[in-house]
C-alpha cells in the first residue's frame, strides 16, 4: 500500500515536472523575440544602416513583393487614403499622382515636391494665382484620359459643396492642405490655374498630398463604392482588393514616367510585431515594417536587411502651459534638460536617435545656432530651484500604442525614472490612441483634458504645415487645431508668415529653421527621439531606397530571385 | 417543447435591446472623438460641423437610438464612414471568417476535451488521468494570446512550417493552403476550450458513474463500454452547456487571436470599431455578437430536451 502511495507521488511530480519544464521551455522561446523591448541601458544609438549593395542594385526586373504592413486593416484607397503615413507609403504613392510628387526615390536628402502630373508651373507677379501646365497622353488606370476636366473634378470633390461628387468625409480627411486655396479654374485642356487666400508658399506642399482620381470611376461607382474601384495615374494599379485582408498592385504598363520593375506588389495587415517578424522569417513575406527591436541583431545576424534611417518623425513630450508649473518656461526647460534620451534610446535597441529638436540634423528646418537639450541634471535641477518649484507631481497622457508611436510603454517608464531622478513624480496615464487624438485637437485648456501636464505624440513634419502650424497662435482650439499645448509667441506666428510668403526654397528654409529655433528655446514641447524608421527587408529585395521620408519610390524595386 | 421554444425565443427580445441600448449608451460616454479618425489636423469647426451633421451624430442621442433601431428593422445597418463599406457587407464578411474558425476551432476543441475528459474519467487516478486533469488546467490557465504568439514563434518563425498569419497565401489558394492558415488560429482558440470541456466531461462522467444505476448495469453483465455508452448519456446534460457555451464564445470572434494572426473576423472588426469609435459597426457586430449567443443557447436547451428525457418531463 505504502508502496503504491509512493508509486502514485512520483508519478505525480513527475508529471508536475513534466508540465513545468514545458511551460519554461515555452517561455524561454516565446521570450527570445517580444513585442516590447527589454530595459537595457547598454545599447547605444545605432548608425543608420541598411544594405547598400542590394539599394543600388539595379541589374534585374520582376517578382512578387510581398509586404507586412503594421496597419490593422488595408488602407482604403480613396482620394485621401486612411491609415495616416502607412496608407500613403503602400497605396497612395503607387496609385495615384499628385499635381506634384515627392523627389523619394532618394535617400540623401529629405525630399521635395517635383512635377508630377503638372509638368511645369508659374506663379503671377501678385504671387497669388498658379498656372499649371499638365502632362499630355496620360490615363487613369480604367483608361479614361486626364486632362485639366479630372483635375478640376477633384478639387470639386472636396471644396466645392454643389458638386455631384463632393465628399465631406474626403473633404475632412484632406483639410490640411485645401485651407490655402480660394480658387481654381480651367484655363484649356491641359492648363489650370488655382488661386490662394493669399500668398501661399507652400501650395507646392498642398498639392503634393491631393490625389487626382479618375472622374469616370467616381461617376461610374458614386462616392461610397469608388474605393473598391479606385483607379489613378500611379505607377501600380489595383488587381485584388479583398477588405481586411490583402490588396494586389501590378504595374501600370502606360505608366508616364519611370515605370515600376515589380511583377507584382502585396500588401498585408499585420498589426502584431511579433507576427510581422514571424511571417519574414518564415517566407511568408519579404518585407516587414517595424519588427519588435529587441529582434535587431538576431535578424540582422540571419541575413536580413535592417534599414534604419532617419525621417521627418519625431516623439516629443507636450507642455500644458496653460497653468502651472509648465505656464513657467524655466519649468519645461527643466524636464527637457532632465530626460536622459540617450537611455530612452537604448531601452528600444537603438532603433531611435536622441532629439534635442523636432528636427534632426542635416534637416534643413533645424536650427544650427541652438544645440537644443541635452542631458544635464545638474542645470535642470537649477532651473527648478530657480523657478521655485518642488515635490512636483505631474500627470502624463501617453498612448498605449498605435502605428508610428514607436513603443509609448518602456520609452515613458524611463521617462518617469529621469522625473524621479529630478525630485518630480510622474503619474503616467495610458490612453487609447482616439482618445490621446482627441486631447491633441481639443486642447490642454479643454475641461476633459486641463488634468493633464504633459502629453506624448509623435507628429509627421515632412511639410511645413503639418510640421510647424501647431505652435501658431491661430491654432488654440477650440478656434483652431491642433496647438494643444497653448503656446502663443508673436515672433514665432510672424517667421512661420513669413516662410509661407517666402518662395525662395532656400530662404524659406532657413526662416523655418529660425521658427524651430524660437519655439524650442521656448519649449511648449521637448522632443525625445527621432523615429529611424525601422524595417527589415529579405535580401531578395533589391533596388529599395529608405528615403528621409514617410513614403518612398517602389518603382526601383525588384526581386531577386 | 415548440412552447418552451417560443417562451425563449420572446424573452431573448427584450435580452437584445437591453444589449444594444447598453452599448449604444456606454459608447456615447466613452472618452474620445467619433470624427478623430476622419478629420485632418486643419480641419475647420465647419468641416467639423458638415461632417458631424452628414453622419447624423447631431441629433440627441435617443434619437439617434431609435433611428438606429428603426434602420435595423428594416434590414439596414447603415454605412461605416471609416470602412468606407455598407456595415452589413462588413459584418457579413467578418461574421463567415469568424464562423469558419469557430468551427475548426470548436471541432478542435470540443472533440479534443471530449476524448481526453473520457479517458481521464475511464482511467481515473492512473497516469493518463492526472496528465489530462493538468492539461486541462494549463489549459484554463495560459492566456490565448500567449499560446497564439508562441505558436507563431514555433510554428512559423522557427519550423517555417505554418504561415504567421492571413487567410491564403499570395500565391496560394486550395484546401490544404486555407488548412495551413486556419491551424495555428484555430489551436490557440481551442486551448481553452479543450482545458474546459475536458474537465467538465471528466466530472460529469465520474458524478454518473457513483449513481446506483451503474452498479445495476454492471450486475447485469454489462461490459465497460456499454456502462460507458449509459453514462455517458446521463453525463451529457452539463457538458452540452459548456460546450455551446464554448461554442458560442468562439462565434462572437476572439479580439485577441484573430488580431495576431491578422484573421478578419468578427472580434477584430468590433475591437477596430471601438479603437475608431466607429458606432454603426460596432452596434450591429455586438447585436450579431448577442444574437449568435443567445441562438447557440437556445439551440443546447432543444438538444439537451432532445437527449435528456428528464428534461423533456420537466418542461
Amino acid at each position: 500500500m505504502h508502496r503504491q502511495t509512493a508509486r502514485k507521488w512520483t508519478t505525480y511530480r513527475l508529471s508536475i515536472l513534466l508540465v513545468l519544464a514545458v511551460v519554461i521551455a515555452a517561455c524561454v522561446i516565446a521570450c527570445r523575440g517580444g513585442d516590447e523591448p527589454t530595459n537595457q541601458a547598454s545599447v547605444q544609438p545605432r548608425a543608420e544602416s541598411g544594405d547598400v549593395a542590394a539599394e543600388k542594385d539595379t541589374s534585374g526586373r520582376g517578382g512578387t513583393l510581398r509586404i507586412a504592413m503594421s496597419a490593422g486593416n488595408i488602407p482604403i484607397p480613396d482620394q485621401f487614403v486612411t491609415e495616416g503615413g502607412e496608407g500613403v507609403r503602400f497605396v497612395r504613392v503607387n496609385l495615384y499622382d499628385c499635381l506634384l510628387n515627392w523627389d523619394a526615390g532618394q535617400g540623401t536628402t529629405p525630399p521635395d515636391p517635383i512635377p508630377g502630373l503638372a509638368s511645369s508651373w508659374t506663379r503671377s507677379a501678385d504671387n497669388l494665382t498658379w498656372t499649371f501646365t499638365l502632362r499630355q497622353g496620360v490615363k487613369f488606370h480604367d483608361g479614361s484620359p486626364f486632362n485639366a476636366d479630372a483635375v478640376i473634378f477633384a478639387l470639386d470633390r472636396v471644396l466645392n459643396k454643389e458638386s455631384e461628387f463632393y465628399s465631406s468625409t474626403q473633404r475632412s480627411a484632406g483639410a490640411t492642405f485645401l485651407g490655402a486655396i480660394a480658387s481654381y479654374k480651367k484655363i484649356d485642356d491641359f492648363t489650370v490655374a488655382i488661386t490662394t487666400t493669399k500668398p501661399w508658399a507652400f501650395l507646392i506642399y498642398d498639392l503634393a498630398s491631393i490625389a487626382i482620381p479618375s472622374p469616370a470611376a467616381i461617376q461610374q461607382w458614386g462616392n461610397k463604392a469608388y474605393p473598391q474601384h479606385a483607379s489613378g495615374t500611379g505607377p501600380f494599379k489595383i488587381v485584388k482588393y479583398v477588405e481586411g485582408q490583402v490588396l494586389e498592385l501590378e504595374p501600370n504598363k502606360d505608366y508616364w514616367g519611370t515605370k515600376a520593375k515589380l511583377a507584382k506588389l502585396v500588401l498585408y495587415p499585420k498589426p502584431e510585431p511579433a507576427a510581422r517578424l514571424a511571417a519574414l522569417q518564415s517566407g511568408e513575406v519579404d518585407w516587414a515594417e517595424v519588427i519588435p527591436p529587441d529582434s535587431i541583431e538576431q535578424i540582422k545576424a540571419a541575413g536580413y536587411n535592417v534599414l534604419l534611417k532617419t525621417y521627418p518623425h519625431t516623439i516629443y513630450y507636450g507642455f500644458n502651459t496653460y497653468r502651472a508649473p509648465f505656464n513657467d518656461v524655466r519649468v519645461r526647460q527643466a524636464v527637457a534638460y532632465g530626460i536622459d534620451r540617450a537611455g530612452i534610446v537604448s531601452i528600444i535597441q537603438g532603433a531611435g536617435k536622441p532629439a534635442t529638436q523636432l528636427m534632426y540634423e542635416g534637416h534643413p528646418w533645424r536650427d544650427t545656432t541652438f544645440k537644443g537639450y541635452d542631458y544635464n541634471l545638474q542645470k535642470a535641477k537649477e532651473l527648478l530651484t530657480q523657478a521655485g518649484v518642488q515635490n512636483l507631481k505631474i500627470r502624463v497622457a501617453y498612448p498605449t500604442g498605435g502605428s508610428g508611436n514607436m513603443w509609448p510603454g518602456p520609452m515613458n517608464e524611463k521617462f518617469q525614472q529621469d522625473m524621479r531622478a529630478l525630485g518630480i513624480e510622474v503619474d503616467l496615464v495610458p490612453l487609447e490612441w482616439n482618445t490621446l487624438l482627441t486631447l491633441y485637437r481639443a486642447g490642454l485648456a479643454n475641461p476633459d483634458y486641463a488634468k493633464y501636464d504633459v502629453f506624448w505624440f509623435s507628429p509627421n513634419t515632412q511639410a511645413p504645415l503639418l510640421a510647424f502650424s501647431s505652435y501658431l497662435t491661430q491654432r488654440i482650439p477650440p478656434a483652431g487645431c491642433c496647438n494643444a499645448t497653448g503656446y502663443s509667441n508673436p515672433n514665432a506666428d510672424a517667421l512661420f508668415a513669413q516662410a509661407a510668403s517666402e518662395f525662395d526654397k532656400a530662404k524659406q528654409d532657413k526662416i523655418l529653421a529660425e521658427f524651430q529655433g524660437t519655439m524650442i528655446r521656448e519649449a511648449p514641447i521637448t522632443p525625445v527621439v527621432h523615429d529611424l524608421n525601422l524595417r527589415v527587408l529579405s535580401p531578395k529585395v533589391r533596388g529599395w531606397v529608405q528615403p528621409q521620408s514617410w513614403w518612398g519610390d517602389f518603382r526601383s524595386v525588384w526581386m531577386k530571385d | 417543447m415548440t412552447l418552451m421554444l417560443l417562451r425563449r425565443l420572446g424573452l431573448a427580445i427584450p435580452t437584445l435591446l437591453g444589449v444594444s441600448v447598453v452599448i449604444f449608451f456606454l459608447m456615447s460616454v466613452l472618452p474620445g472623438d467619433p470624427l478623430a479618425g476622419l478629420l485632418a489636423q486643419d480641419a475647420t469647426a465647419a468641416d467639423r460641423a458638415a461632417l458631424t451633421h452628414s453622419l447624423g451624430l447631431d441629433a440627441p442621442l435617443a434619437v439617434r437610438y431609435i433611428r438606429w433601431l428603426g434602420d435595423v428593422m428594416h434590414g439596414d445597418f447603415g454605412y461605416s464612414p471609416y470602412r468606407k463599406r455598407d456595415v452589413s457587407e462588413l459584418l457579413g464578411t467578418a461574421f463567415v471568417n469568424t464562423v469558419q474558425l469557430a468551427v475548426a476551432a470548436a471541432t478542435l476543441g470540443i472533440g479534443t476535451g471530449l476524448t481526453l475528459g473520457v479517458l481521464a474519467a475511464v482511467l481515473r487516478g492512473r497516469v493518463i488521468d492526472r496528465l489530462v486533469s493538468m492539461l486541462a488546467m494549463t489549459g484554463i490557465s495560459i492566456p490565448s494570446y500567449w499560446v497564439a504568439i508562441l505558436l507563431i514563434i514555433i510554428f512559423s518563425a522557427t519550423l517555417k512550417w505554418l504561415p504567421a498569419g492571413g487567410m491564403h497565401s499570395a500565391h496560394g489558394g486550395g484546401f490544404l493552403d486555407y488548412m495551413k492558415h486556419v491551424a495555428m488560429p484555430a489551436f490557440a482558440s481551442a486551448f481553452v476550450s479543450i482545458g474546459v470541456t475536458a474537465r467538465m466531461t471528466r466530472a460529469s462522467l465520474l458524478e454518473t458513474y457513483s449513481m446506483d444505476f451503474v452498479d445495476l448495469l454492471r450486475a447485469k453483465g454489462l461490459r465497460g463500454w456499454q456502462v460507458l455508452v449509459h453514462v455517458a448519456k446521463t453525463a451529457a446534460s452539463p457538458v452540452l452547456t459548456v460546450a455551446g457555451l464554448q461554442v458560442g464564445f468562439l462565434l462572437g470572434g476572439s479580439v485577441l487571436v484573430e488580431t495576431i494572426f491578422s484573421w478578419p473576423g468578427l472580434g477584430q472588426l468590433i475591437f477596430q470599431a471601438i479603437a475608431a469609435r466607429d458606432f454603426k459597426v460596432l452596434q450591429a457586430g455586438v447585436l450579431v455578437v448577442a444574437v449568435t449567443f443567445v441562438l447557440m443557447n437556445l439551440l443546447v436547451d432543444v438538444l439537451q430536451l432532445l437527449i435528456d428525457p428528464r428534461l423533456r418531463k420537466a418542461a
